[in-house]
């Protein structure tokens, strides 16, 4: 399980001094020091899910979500504040995912013209074009746009390193379902994926994984 | 089959099971033979996971860079806050009724886009040509309305303020005659004012609004709402809601504020189904799919206000005054309100009514009486 522990050991470094709660109740009441405190400790985390969703505009979402929590803090009742800021970073960078293909795909009917043309070449052109990185990064993303914010959400919440029990606390479930939405998650990302770049044809196809 | 569930199976290979879990699921695997179905989790586990590797950040973001940055948005961000507070919910209710937008749409926008005592406020303000209030208990919170709230932004609405196509025109006049002069409708004052002053009384003229929405941003809506986009009729591409005020007075004491607004209307584009979109309104806001439906039913959404009302924010209450259907609203303590703010919403023979101020709801209601 040694994927397991890398996971974990990013998310639980931060954690030192005073605790959330009264650093929230502190911000509350105007306090910029604890702000910054939050902002330090929580940053990287909410930086890794936005990055995730829309990376050219990771800087500028990341400072989002904190203004949000700047100008409208939640209740200090809620007292988890983590699983708040990464349910706006999702927010923010899946809106972002979201209006990333209105820009560059236009109009419904040439989203529609562009997707049966897609599915009619077999897009191997696409999938050569997956091998560069930065394609490879935008046929990711492209998937988890098209398997929905949900279940987006849950895979990038696991791979930025949330547990399941935060990953609960972030999307609102029973910490005992996470696996069993996670399970759907990657099977949905998987099926997606083998449609939108099916694999070139030829036995040595395959896709790595 | 006795076998163990996916959910299950997932969290062990993630080593997300407490030893005894772990246990169990190692215990079972070995007596069963057939049991592949962990094997076969794990590799579509692994065949995902190179795949979301490629977007983790390729370098730990610049954290001093970043709160420098913070600093300077923070202090922006102030400057702004304070730019709207001058038109939240006190100067609000008293000074702008024009701003006020209509119905549904509006309604959303308000409860969406602002904090929710300013939200109330703006609900408050967006009742039109209103024959009587619905009051929606939404179950829903702060949180899923800002997820909401969230994908909604910057699609709905174009710009986001609406489009001031006629100015009113505002004086200030010495007495109640003059105003119902000025503004040609019967201006209605309390028989006395609670403080003793005379208030200080504006009048302005006719007022005209437009509020254009995207169609791209209705259809973005019902698939939130689960519903079907394709609802919204195609050739929908930006459309306009407008609203007319033939008038509005202020009575400005330091108690209260009274506003009377005349001939309030809304027009909206032909082609829209309102009802549809305030069942995917009241969708998204968190209202079971039943509920929201009947709802959507029930009400000539061209004569009444929908008035949202999260559990957390607001003391809401119903009433009756010579005959006409009050609401009568207490903002809740959160932020950008004042606690203990409470607001009166009636309408009578064509003019709109509203009795704000810092007093119980008992208070409201007993001025607002002696007003007819």
């Amino acid at each position: 399980m040694s994927t397991t522990a890398r996971y974990s050991a990013g998310y639980s470094a931060v954690s030192t001094a005073a605790p959330d709660t009264d650093l929230l109740a502190r911000l509350r009441t105007g306090d910029e020091a604890a702000f910054e405190a939050l902002f330090r400790r929580h940053y990287g985390q909410v930086y890794g899910i936005v990055h995730r969703l829309a990376p050219d505009e990771a800087d500028d979402l990341a400072q989002d979500v904190f203004l949000r929590l700047y100008s409208r803090p939640p209740r200090a009742g809620d007292s988890n504040l983590a699983a708040w800021l990464h349910r706006v970073a999702v927010n923010v960078g899946y809106n972002a995912l979201r209006s990333e293909r209105r820009r560059t795909r236009g109009t419904d009917a040439e989203r529609a013209v562009a997707e049966a043309e897609r599915a009619a070449n077999a897009s191997a052109r696409d999938t050569e074009a997956c091998a560069a990185r930065r394609e490879a990064q935008r046929c990711v993303r492209a998937v988890l746009r098209r398997i929905g914010k949900r279940q987006a959400a849950l895979l990038v919440l696991r791979h930025s390193g949330l547990s399941y029990r935060e990953i609960a606390g972030v999307i609102g479930v029973a910490p005992g379902s996470v696996g069993t939405l996670l399970a759907r998650a990657e099977r949905a990302f998987r099926r997606a994926h083998e449609r939108m770049y099916p694999p070139a044809a030829g036995p040595d196809g395959d896709e790595g994984g | 089959m006795g076998c163990l569930s996916k959910g299950l199976l997932r969290a062990y290979i993630d080593g997300e099971l407490d030893p005894a879990g772990r246990k169990a699921v190692e215990r079972h695997m070995a007596g069963c033979a057939q049991c592949e179905r962990a094997a076969h989790l794990a590799t579509t586990a692994e065949s995902v996971r190179p795949h979301l590797d490629l977007l983790a950040p390729e370098a730990e973001p610049d954290i001093e860079r970043a709160i420098l940055r913070s600093r300077a948005l923070r202090r922006q961000s102030l400057r702004s806050l304070r730019d709207e507070r001058s038109t939240d919910i006190r100067t609000g209710i008293a000074r702008r009724p024009a701003l006020a937008i209509g119905l549904v749409l509006v309604l959303l926008a308000a409860l969406l886009s602002f904090g929710q005592g300013r939200a109330l406020a703006r609900q408050l303000l967006s009742v039109f040509r209103v024959r009587r209030f619905a009051v929606v208990h939404l179950n829903t919170d702060a949180d899923s309305l800002e997820e909401v709230a969230g994908q909604l932004e910057g699609t709905l609405f174009v710009g986001g303020e609406p489009e001031i196509i006629q100015a009113p025109a505002s004086s200030t006049v010495g007495s109640v005659e003059e105003a119902s002069a000025e503004a040609g409708f019967d201006v209605r004052a309390p028989r006395y004012w609670p403080d003793g002053a005379n208030p200080r009384i504006t009048v302005e003229g006719p007022s005209e609004q437009a509020l254009r929405f995207r169609g791209d941003g209705l259809r973005l809506l019902m698939e939130l709402a689960d519903m079907d986009p394709a609802a919204i009729p195609e050739e929908l591409v930006e459309g306009e809601v407008r609203l007319t005020s033939g008038g509005a007075v202020y009575l400005k004491g330091t108690e209260v504020t009274i506003t009377q607004v005349a001939d309030v209307s809304v027009t909206y584009p032909d082609g829209i189904d309102v009802a549809m979109i305030v069942e995917a309104g009241l969708r998204v806001m968190g209202m079971a799919p039943e509920e929201a439906h009947r709802l959507s039913q029930e009400y000539d959404w061209t004569s009444t206000a929908l008035i949202p009302v999260l559990p957390d924010v607001a003391e809401v209450r119903e009433t009756e005054i010579s005959g006409s259907n009050v609401l009568l609203v207490r903002a809740g303590e959160s932020e950008g309100t004042r606690g203990g703010r409470s607001v009166l919403v009636m309408e009578r023979d064509g003019v709109l009514y509203t009795v704000a101020g810092r007093a119980s709801f008992e208070r409201l209601a007993q001025i607002a009486q002696s007003m007819f």
